[in-house]
């Protein structure tokens, strides 16, 4: 299973390499083969001759006689201008559609097309696409490009041919043609057909008509072909020296005979120069005596308007003393009256000024009476309310002398209520002492009493005894004491009794006193309720007395107040009342001025009004009067300028009329030089146009094959190498195997080498088919729809084929059997062992630990995997740098072909115009209907008149050197041209001045033309015209030159020729509108095609179209063949790491990690071959711009951002698909059985 | 039931038309912390027995559980983290990454751990601090298998599986690898299963579990397991 993956990948990787490298190298030397083939068979001249002057008999003789020449034929050719009916056929670019009708012979063609009969004098045969040959003389067949190019072009179309100036019966037996077929030339095999001088001065396409069709026995062409011309390859620098020497001396004999015909040319001229000059002379006599006469007439009339002129003078003096006279007077009346009338009106104003102050007075008088009046009531008033208040104020006083009485009352009996509190407190304490003295007093009785009473218990006992006789002497004794003892107790106690009745007796008199003290202190307190009583009645007397004077007092001070200020009033009103008396007085006296002044006024304004009418009437007069006399004037200069006009339209005429004939005469002069310029023109094989294109396109990818087929194949063998070397080793232990068996080395080589040199063959095979096949076919048919080439024919180029088979042959084959030898040289015991791989290399940033210790781990892991695996790391990034530098110098491409369409035609381009107009006639810019038209449209910007003529632009005086066929364009209006084109000066200066032309800069390049140098310009006659270039400027799509009307006449002895109108239209216009527009336009019968802007620019995509096309089958080889190489490497790292990968998922890496750990060398390989690549790639998209140059283009050099970001991502996409597969794989490991394995 | 418990665990090979029992209804527990040696003549089922303790291989029946967790029942996913976070591996062949430095072979394991430990630390452990530099073909073999075992510890695992662990070492670096094995069992409380052929490395271990032909013979438990300096073979 791995040897047979692995070997589909060897198969297809060769098969790439070989496919590539075949296909590529040999697209362009098959392209030579079959073009050559092509105008072999169709017996294409070697070179072409043509003259403005008929070849006779003789001059073909003379060509022939020269060496190496085959045969020559003659032919014949017109060029005319097509319609249908009598309209023009207009192409998309708004252009005429102009044919050359040539000659052939219809017998000849049918023969060749129907056998192949091959007459060698059957010259540039035609190709019958479809239809038939001609068998009348109105018949023709047609380009069949031009076919497929207008819509009105068919088969049976009848066209009619129109000459441009010159009849076209001249040479034609008819000027209508019915297209019966369409055919292909070998003259013409681009979309190029040639320059003209009819139409736009580019051919649009080829006629052919039988040669019986001709009438005119001018024969103004010759095919010329070299003998064995067949033997030769047109493409090669032998067959160029041959042609361009055989065409440099037909040249030479040009010279010898023309000399001969020019004589008699020149004679012509000359004559005519005579004539011309004399019919000047006489012209110039003649005109002098007529503006003679002329000058005479305006002298006279010149007299007569100088009288009438005198005349107005002297009346117009006369008029002007009596307007001064009558204007004085008028002035001295007036001014005397202005002087009274300004006194009077300064009186009147100062007296309206006194009366209206009097009258502000009068009503100030008014209000002091008033005022007046009401002071004196006030005054009454205020005496009134004064006696009231004073009234008020003794009331108030008796009241406050009856509240104090009142109080004193009140306070005297208060006082006598305190002094008897008092005395009965003094009293009570009394009592209280006498009271605890009696208490002591009643003590002492009862305590006698209890004596008393226990001594007569005892004597009362001791009685007993006594009485009894039972008393002994101590008891008598006892009883004696006793008694005497109860004796004094009971006088003591008598005492005491005594003594405590008296006690009584007292506190019974003090209580008496308190009760009669209180009984005071009772009547006291009634009295006093009735005082207090009298003496709030007094308190609130005063305080309503108070009020009563406090109201009395407030409304006297407020009426003081306002009689006061009613008093300081009246005083001011007083002085005002002084003036008021003084001011009416002076009134009056005013009054009377006033009025005698008035009257003076009357009289004097009679006296003005006299003086005004005297000066009108003065003024009316004098103006009547001169009036009459300029109306005199007037007649008499109108006369007169009418007579100078007539003079100048004379001599206007006169000039012009002189100018016409000097004209005349200079071109015929001119012509009679260049006629000394005519020679015979001459040109090769190779420089027919459209084959100057083939050979660059052809080429263009010679250039490319030289690098790119190289690198790929590189690339894809040495991804072979390694894997055949890898193969190998993996069979080592087979190999030991074999070896112990006594096997001899050859058989066991043979063994691997049938391996791979069947992989070897299998590739090889597909490769040879697919690049014999495949990838010629594929860019042929890119460049076969710009080249009316047949098809390719497959045939191997053997060349690249065997260098291809040997250079796989060597990486693979090779290869296994060197690494089958090496392995051989060991025993078979070390064979059989595995080999003892020993990774104890250290990388180079270990030895600088200042990084090695400071990177992380990964970035480690990442060095120790791509020291491991260098050589794969270098395959594989040579595989991804080849893919990028690929893919972005494809997109590159892509950018810079998109710009070129931008620059020209998009905003900010360098054309800036809309519409561009072809009209059917030439204009001037006074005449042209349309143009007027076009500055009245509101819609319109801009328009102008445009002279637009093809011609071979050449840095040499011959076209030999390589030309470039380009627009001369000349602006009417060379200050506003900046409009229309912007000129952005690449060298030099954008001024269209009289003397130099500024042009484009792709011819510029083309032609190595600079500033200062001469541009030569070739019109399809072979005339050559000169011009220094003052300037260069941008431009990217065709070729132009630009010049001012002046210098065009300068350089072409000729007007321009108007026919075409520029217009810049509003910026507001939508594209339907811009359609309506055109559309209205091309229905007026001036106009013969309107073309839009952006139609031109879609012109342009098809080629570029083509040159992506070529990059794409690059791009996408290169992608495959990266994937694939990818794939193998990793493949091939996957099988010798199966023990690494098992170990490490038991350490429990999931899948993902492994890929990752595995792949860290991939990665890095395509980081670093996308940097290499990217770097790569700008170098050969620059390569690239530079090697195709598709015709008339030139493209920009720049890679836009986002091609670097798609092309990462491509190649992106590549590794990753290149890797998904290995995922897979890693998956299927089988941990276990692996690890087993090694035991 | 144990820290590790198999039960009725069964392998059937199938080859061609018949069926090989590599494991016939194998049962018995490790306890957490224990060494337990499997020792058995080549072809009695040891390895196919680690590598579904290893998690590398699934059994046809029966059930495996460790710490609790039965992971005969893991998808594949969680068989990885399982060999990621929880196993570690001893070999016979060492199974070092040939292009990487002893050290990095370390760190290779450690950037897939969260708990990983210091990898210059289990260099000292395994006594080649001083060698950590070298890539393994510059170590010798007992060098190469103690930075494996070193390898094997840098996650810290619950269960460290050596595989014949002294199989490729004489016998002085034998006793140095198993002492090793002890040492770290000890030290990271580790439960430890030797795959041997060589019944002289039984005594060292606690439990001893005796294979043949893909069943158990004899299951042994060690009440003193002898140092590992005087096992001789």
């Amino acid at each position: 299973m791995r040897n047979k993956l692995r070997f589909i990948s060897v198969v297809i990787i060769v098969a790439l390499g070989i496919s590539f490298y075949i296909g590529i190298k040999s697209a362009s030397p098959k392209m030579s083969s079959t073009a050559n083939n092509y105008f072999n068979e169709y017996n294409l001249l070697d070179v072409r001759v043509t003259s403005r002057i008929p070849f006779s008999d003789d001059d073909i003789n003379r060509i022939s006689g020269l060496e190496n020449v085959d045969s020559v034929v003659k032919s014949r050719y017109v060029d005319a201008i097509v319609c249908i009916g009598k309209s023009a056929i207009v192409d998309n670019n708004g252009l005429e559609m102009s044919c050359r009708v040539s000659e052939f012979n219809a017998w000849k063609a049918n023969k060749f097309n129907d056998i192949k009969e091959n007459d060698p004098l059957y010259v540039n045969r035609l190709k019958l696409v479809e239809g038939r040959f001609p068998q009348k003389d109105s018949e023709c067949v047609i380009d069949s490009r031009a076919a497929k190019l207008y819509d009105a072009i068919n088969i049976g179309t009848e066209l009619t041919l129109n000459g441009d100036g010159s009849s076209i019966t001249d040479s034609l037996k008819t000027d209508k043609l019915t297209i019966v077929g369409t055919v292909d030339s070998p003259m013409y095999i681009s979309d190029e057909r040639g320059s003209t001088q009819v139409g736009s001065g580019s051919l649009s396409a080829f006629i052919y008509v039988d040669s019986k069709s001709f009438s005119t026995d001018d024969y103004n062409e010759l095919s010329v072909k070299i003998s064995k011309s067949e033997n030769f390859n047109k493409f090669e620098d032998t067959y160029d020296t041959i042609v361009t020497e055989l065409a440099e001396k037909i040249r030479d004999i040009s010279s010898d005979v023309i000399d001969v015909k020019l004589a008699e040319i020149k004679n012509d001229y000359n004559k005519k120069i005579e004539d011309k000059e004399r019919e000047i002379s006489s012209f110039e006599t003649s005109s002098k005596k007529q503006l003679e006469e002329k000058t005479k007439e305006i002298a006279e009339f010149k007299n007569y308007v100088n009288s009438e002129d005198s005349i107005l003078a002297a009346e117009k003096e006369k008029s002007e003393k009596n307007k001064v006279s009558t204007k004085n007077a008028l002035n001295s009346a007036q001014s005397k009256f202005n002087t009274l009338k300004a006194s009077y009106d300064a009186n009147v104003e100062k007296f309206e000024g006194s009366s209206q102050k009097i009258n502000g007075y009068s009503e100030l008088k008014k209000l002091y009476d008033d005022l007046s009046v009401k002071h004196t009531n006030d005054k009454k008033n205020l005496d009134k309310l004064e006696s009231a208040k004073n009234t008020a104020k003794t009331d108030l006083q008796n009241a406050k002398t009856e509240e104090s009485k009142a109080a004193q009352a009140v306070s005297n009996a208060e006082s006598r209520i305190s002094s008897l509190s008092s005395d009965i407190s003094k009293l009570k304490n009394e009592i209280s002492s006498l009271e605890s003295d009696r208490t002591s007093q009643k003590n002492k009785v009862a305590s006698l009493d209890s004596e008393i009473s226990d001594l007569q218990s005892k004597i009362d006992a001791l009685t007993v005894k006594l009485n009894e006789g039972t008393i002994t002497t101590s008891e008598r004794i006892n009883l004696s004491s006793y008694r005497a003892t109860i004796s004094g107790r009971r006088a003591e106690r008598s005492d005491a009794q005594q003594k405590l009745d008296n006690y009584s007796s007292q506190i019974d008199t003090k209580n008496s006193s308190i009760s009669n003290k209180n009984k005071e202190i009772d009547s006291l307190n009634n009295s006093m309720s009735s005082l207090k009583n009298a003496q709030t009645t007094a308190a609130n007397n005063v305080a309503l007395m108070q009020t009563k004077y406090d109201s009395a007092k407030s409304t006297y001070d407020s009426a003081k107040t306002s009689y006061d200020a009613d008093k300081a009033t009246l005083n001011k009103y007083k002085s005002s009342m002084d003036a008021l008396t003084s001011g009416q007085t002076e009134l009056l006296t005013l009054q009377k001025t006033i009025e005698s002044q008035k009257a003076q006024l009357e009289s004097m304004k009679v006296s003005l009004t006299v003086a005004q009418i005297n000066y009108s009437l003065a003024v009316r007069n004098g103006d009547v009067k001169i009036q009459q006399a300029q109306l005199q004037l007037n007649n008499a200069k109108e006369r007169y300028y009418s007579i100078d006009n007539e003079y100048t339209e004379l001599k206007d005429e006169i000039d012009q009329k002189k100018a016409n004939l000097n004209g005349d005469l200079k071109m015929l002069k001119n012509t009679l030089k260049n006629v000394d310029s005519i020679t015979w023109n001459t040109t090769v094989q190779t420089n027919l146009s459209g084959h100057q294109s083939f050979i660059s396109s052809m080429e263009n990818i010679n250039s490319m094959s030289t690098i790119f087929p190289l690198i790929f194949l590189f690339t894809a063998m040495v991804a072979c190498f390694v894997i055949m070397l890898k193969n190998v080793e993996d069979e080592r232990n087979s190999i030991g195997l074999f070896k112990a068996f006594g096997y001899s080395p050859f058989t066991i080589v043979g063994k691997y080498v049938s391996y791979s040199s069947i992989a070897w063959a299998f590739g090889s095979v597909i490769g040879i088919i697919m690049g014999t096949c495949l990838f010629p076919n594929a860019i042929y048919s890119i460049y076969g729809s710009i080249y009316n080439i047949p098809d390719i024919n497959i045939a191997f180029n053997a060349k690249y084929i065997f260098r291809g088979l040997v250079v796989s042959f060597l990486t693979t084959t090779v290869a296994s059997v060197v690494a089958t030898f090496r392995e051989l040289r060991h025993h078979p015991a070390v064979l059989m062992r595995p080999r003892a791989i020993t990774f104890n290399r250290r990388a180079v940033v270990e030895f600088f630990p200042a990084v090695w210790l400071k990177i992380s781990y990964g970035m480690k892991l990442l060095v120790r995997t791509v020291s491991r695996s260098r050589k794969r790391v270098v395959v594989g990034t040579l595989a991804i740098a080849c893919c990028t530098a690929l893919v972005l110098s494809a997109l590159g491409l892509l950018n810079s072909t998109s710009d070129v369409k931008n620059a020209q035609y998009g905003k900010k381009g360098v054309f800036n115009y809309d519409l561009q107009i072809v009209l059917n006639a030439d204009q001037t810019p006074d005449d042209s209907v349309t143009l007027d038209k076009l500055k009245a449209d509101t819609n319109v910007d801009a328009s102008m008149l445009i002279s637009n003529i093809s011609y071979d632009i050449s840095a040499t005086q011959s076209r030999w050197k390589g030309f470039d066929t380009a627009h001369v364009i000349v602006p009417s209006d060379i200050e506003s041209v900046g409009k229309y084109v912007n000129f952005d000066v690449v060298s030099g200066s954008k001024k269209l001045d009289s003397d130099s032309v500024v042009i484009s800069e792709k011819m510029a390049e083309d032609l190595d033309l600079k500033v200062g140098n001469t541009a030569y310009f070739t019109d399809n006659d072979g005339n050559v015209y000169s011009a220094v270039i003052g300037g260069i400027v941008e431009n990217y799509i065709d070729h132009y030159v630009y010049m001012s009307p002046e210098t065009y006449k300068n350089v072409f002895f000729e007007e321009p020729v108007y026919k075409y109108i520029l217009c810049v239209l509003k910026d507001y216009l939508t594209d339907n509108e811009v359609a309506t527009l055109s559309s209205d336009y091309l229905k007026t019968e001036e106009v013969a095609g309107v073309t839009n802007a952006d139609s031109l620019a879609d012109s342009v995509d098809i080629s570029i179209e083509q040159v992506l096309a070529l990059v794409v089958i690059f791009v996408a080889a290169a992608c495959v063949l990266a994937a694939i190489v990818m794939y193998t490497i990793s493949n091939v790292n996957i099988s010798e790491r199966t023990h690494e990968i098992a170990n490490i998922k038991v350490i429990g890496f999931s899948d993902g990690e492994v890929l990752l750990y595995v792949i860290r060398e991939n990665i890095v390989s395509t980081a670093i071959g996308v940097l290499i690549g990217l770097i790569g790639g700008i170098f050969l998209h620059t390569a690239l711009v530079n090697y195709i140059s598709v015709e008339n283009v030139m493209y920009g050099n720049h890679i836009a951002w986002w091609s670097y970001i798609v092309a990462i991502v491509i190649i992106a996409l590549v590794a990753v698909a290149a890797a998904l597969p290995i995922l897979y794989k890693i998956s299927r490991v089988n941990v276990p059985e692996t690890l087993k394995a090694i035991e | 039931m144990g820290y590790i418990d198999l039960s009725g665990v069964t392998k059937v090979y199938n080859v061609g038309d018949t069926m090989i029992h590599a494991l016939d209804d194998v049962s018995f527990d490790i306890e957490e912390g224990e060494i337990c040696a499997v020792v058995g003549p080549s072809g009695a089922g040891k390895t196919t027995l680690l590598n579904m303790l290893g998690g590398m291989d699934a059994c046809t029946y029966g059930h495996i559980s460790v710490d609790g967790r039965v992971i005969t029942g893991f998808t594949k996913r969680e068989l990885m983290m399982y060999r990621r976070n929880d196993v570690g591996f001893i070999f016979q062949s060492y199974n070092l990454v040939p292009n990487l430095t002893a050290i990095e072979n370390l760190e290779l394991v450690a950037t897939l751990s969260n708990k990983a430990v210091d990898c210059m630390e289990l260099m000292k452990l395994v006594g080649l601090e001083h060698r950590a530099n070298l890539f393994p073909s510059q170590l010798s073999g007992g060098e190469q298998q103690r930075v494996a075992i070193a390898r094997a510890l840098v996650k810290k695992p619950k269960l460290l599986l050596c595989d014949e662990p002294t199989g490729a070492l004489d016998y002085e670096t034998g006793i140095q690898i198993l002492r090793l094995i002890k040492k770290a069992s000890e030290v990271m409380n580790m439960t430890v299963l030797i795959i041997t052929h060589n019944n002289a490395i039984s005594p060292m271990a606690d439990r001893v579990v005796s294979m043949k032909s893909g069943k158990i013979s004899q299951i042994a438990i060690n009440q003193t397991p002898m140092p590992v300096e005087r096992i001789e073979w």
